[in-house]
């Protein structure tokens, strides 16, 4: 039985004689000799990943101009900068779009062109205080300029990710890519068997105070990563590094059409093989990872789950979604994956990287908790209400009396099964009279929008909008019709409160008691 | 008449052909106004409009020569400095003119690309042009 320590480890890679394998080696390996061979020969097993990392940014320092200024509110290269500490302090993060070229250019992309050796337009403004006059600057920077440049990924090192799909009828815009209608392509993140949380999802070697690979340099972990899932195989990590000592060729800026920008974060973590439990975690292959498929053509916090699929299955790129083969691409770069464990690899056979025992644990029983229900209405289901209606076949003058009596100005067809068959406005019948018909179907609207209980009033906005209607029937899966929603009722409900009671029309102020 | 997409090397011999593009093919003089054309420090990309007196087939043997290349179809082409080899542009490209090697590594079909122009807007590093 193997057992090896951080030091002894480390000894190995000072005199040059650790045996190095890069995850997809090492699976081999495992495959090929077994376990327990594996763990008598492997010291290090080194994992990479290359993916979108929304969460980034970094804390910038620029100095003190003179006069000095305290700034309070800053961009670089019109990406506006957060600005709520320290006076010459900023952080920017990947996902602020600059105002000048929008979805094109963010603050990943400022952070690419700072490791280029770029100038970047350094703007900001202030009120001015008795110790900081001044009130405008504009200057340029570089990096070398700057005192600090610390880069923050508060959530990294994805263990998995959810392959993506969409069911809809049109072209969708996620974060996770393109996705074409009725399940025309998937996409897909997470590194598969080279992702360092597949090979110590226990978390027995990685832990606070890791040193790792982080955008071309060396950077640390730091903690658990935010919305860390470990109890349902979705753990994350938070790493920071300095910017200052990365490569361009590993922190990329990214445009995701219609969403936004982010940054392609490279980083690679070094597993020491401590003992067989470690080899064979490390020997985890990608038909032995799953994960599943979602549909993202419902724009909802639980989109619903389709299916499994392993990443063997998703790196063969095409799946089966019920019954049809779909292609599938990754959104992280395996490619640059492999690479970057494969510079690791390098590092510590070279003797250029020295592997760290964590201060502390990260925590495996963290859970990532959904938000509170917010106030008001967030669905259809909450909001309509019963409907008018009438049959196809039936009398204008009876539907005339039937809007008179309810004051409602919208009546819905439908036939004896209560399926949805068109729909009347008060206008209608107005236009009904000046032109003599006599019977619903004779002017009634057939091709009728209509929405579900379960869509969101976002969803039923951009459909008021889009369609430049005022009223929609509310069905089921079925086309049965539930009842009715209108932009009235959606005004009623979003309209604030009046403080006060109502007399007369006007809202009459409360008396203090 | 018809769409050829021809890539000039650099230091090609630009003599023969005028700025409206006026070539003689086998003898014939052929008016084929540009469409488009993009010059980089690696060659030149002139997009032809080739009337319908004169045979495809035959223009494009006429144009691949010394060192040019052209194509009758719609031409895919990713600038492989930009590039980061996410794939993505691959899950949108029905016709297999962008794909991933065994390595994960983009490769790119141009004969296979119809020209849909889905793969453009997939591109993080914006670095597909199909023409």
């Amino acid at each position: 039985m193997v057992e090896r320590t951080f030091e002894s480890i480390n000894e190995r890679i000072k005199k040059g004689d650790a045996v190095v394998l890069t995850a997809d080696e090492m699976v081999n390996y495992v495959q090929e000799h077994g376990v327990e061979k594996a763990a008598k020969d492997v010291d290090v097993v080194t994992t990479g990943t290359f993916g979108a990392m929304c969460s980034s940014g970094c804390f910038l320092n620029f100095g003190h101009s003179d006069p000095p200024i305290k700034m309070e509110k800053v961009w670089l290269n019109d990406v506006e900068a957060y600005h709520g500490n320290a006076a010459v302090d900023a952080y920017l993060g990947v996902t602020k779009m600059s105002e000048k070229y929008p979805f094109e250019y963010g603050g990943g992309h400022v952070i690419e062109d700072l490791l280029l050796g770029k100038s970047i337009e350094l703007r900001a403004e202030a009120y001015g205080t008795d110790c900081y006059p001044r009130t405008h600057l504009k200057t340029t920077i570089t990096l070398d300029d700057l005192n600090q440049a610390i880069l923050c990924n508060p959530r990294n090192a994805y263990q998995r990710y959810s392959c993506a799909t969409n069911s809809t009828n049109r072209i969708i815009y996620t974060y996770m890519g393109k996705l074409l209608p009725e399940f025309e392509n998937a996409t897909f993140s997470g590194a598969g068997q080279l992702a360092p949380l597949q090979k110590d999802h226990a978390f027995e070697t990685i832990g606070v105070g890791t040193r790792i690979f982080l955008g071309g340099g060396r950077g640390f972990v730091i903690g658990e990563g935010t919305q860390h899932n470990p109890t349902n195989g979705f753990s994350t990590l938070f790493v920071t590094g300095d910017l200052k000592q990365m490569r361009a060729d590993f922190l990329k800026g990214a445009t995701f059409t219609k969403y936004g920008t982010s940054m392609f974060v490279g980083l690679g973590i070094p597993i020491p093989v401590l003992n067989e439990r470690v080899a064979k975690n490390c020997g985890l292959k990608d038909s032995e990872i799953m994960t599943d498929i979602v549909d993202y053509g419902i724009p909802r916090r639980n989109r619903p789950n389709i299916g499994k699929v392993s990443y063997e299955q998703l790196k063969s790129g095409e799946i089966t979604i019920n019954g049809k083969d779909v292609r599938v691409s990754p959104l992280s770069s395996f490619a640059k994956a492999k690479e970057i464990a494969g510079i690791l690899k390098t590092w510590i056979q070279k003797g250029e990287f020295l592997l760290t025992k964590p201060v502390d644990k990260i925590s495996m029983t963290t859970k990532f908790k959904p938000m509170k229900p917010e106030e008001g209405i967030s669905f259809v289901k909450e909001l309509f209400k019963d409907a008018l209606t009438c049959k196809l076949n039936d009398d204008l003058e009876r539907v005339a009396k039937l809007i008179v009596a309810s004051n409602e100005d919208h009546v819905v067809v439908v036939d004896d099964k209560q399926i949805l068959q068109g729909i009347l406005t008060s206008f209608d019948i107005t236009k009904a009279v000046a032109f003599s018909k006599r019977k619903v179907s004779e002017i009634v609207t057939r091709k009728v929008i209509s929405v579900t209980p379960e869509e969101t009033i976002y969803e039923l906005i951009g459909k008021l909008k889009k369609y430049n209607i005022s009223a929609m029937p509310v069905v089921d899966n079925n086309n049965k019709v539930l009842g009715i929603v209108s932009a009235d009722m959606l005004v009623k409900d979003l309209a604030p409160k009046p403080k006060g009671e109502i007399q007369g029309g006007k809202v009459v102020k409360k008396e203090k008691k | 008449m018809g769409k050829i997409n021809v890539i000039f090397p650099k230091n090609y011999n630009f003599n023969g052909i005028k700025p409206k593009l006026s070539i003689d093919v086998n003898g014939k003089p052929v008016a084929a106004p540009i469409i488009r054309s993009t010059f980089t420090p690696d060659g030149a990309h002139l997009v032809l409009d080739v009337p319908a007196s004169v045979d495809l087939d035959d223009f494009v043997k006429f144009m691949s020569q010394d060192g040019a290349r052209a194509y009758k179809r719609a031409l895919v082409t990713v600038d492989v400095n930009e590039c980061i080899q996410c794939g993505q542009c691959t899950a949108a490209c029905a016709y297999d003119a962008l794909t991933l090697d065994v390595d994960f590594k983009l490769v790119v079909n141009q004969e296979n690309c119809i020209g849909c122009r889905n793969c453009i807007d997939t591109c993080v590093r914006r670095c597909i042009t199909v023409y």
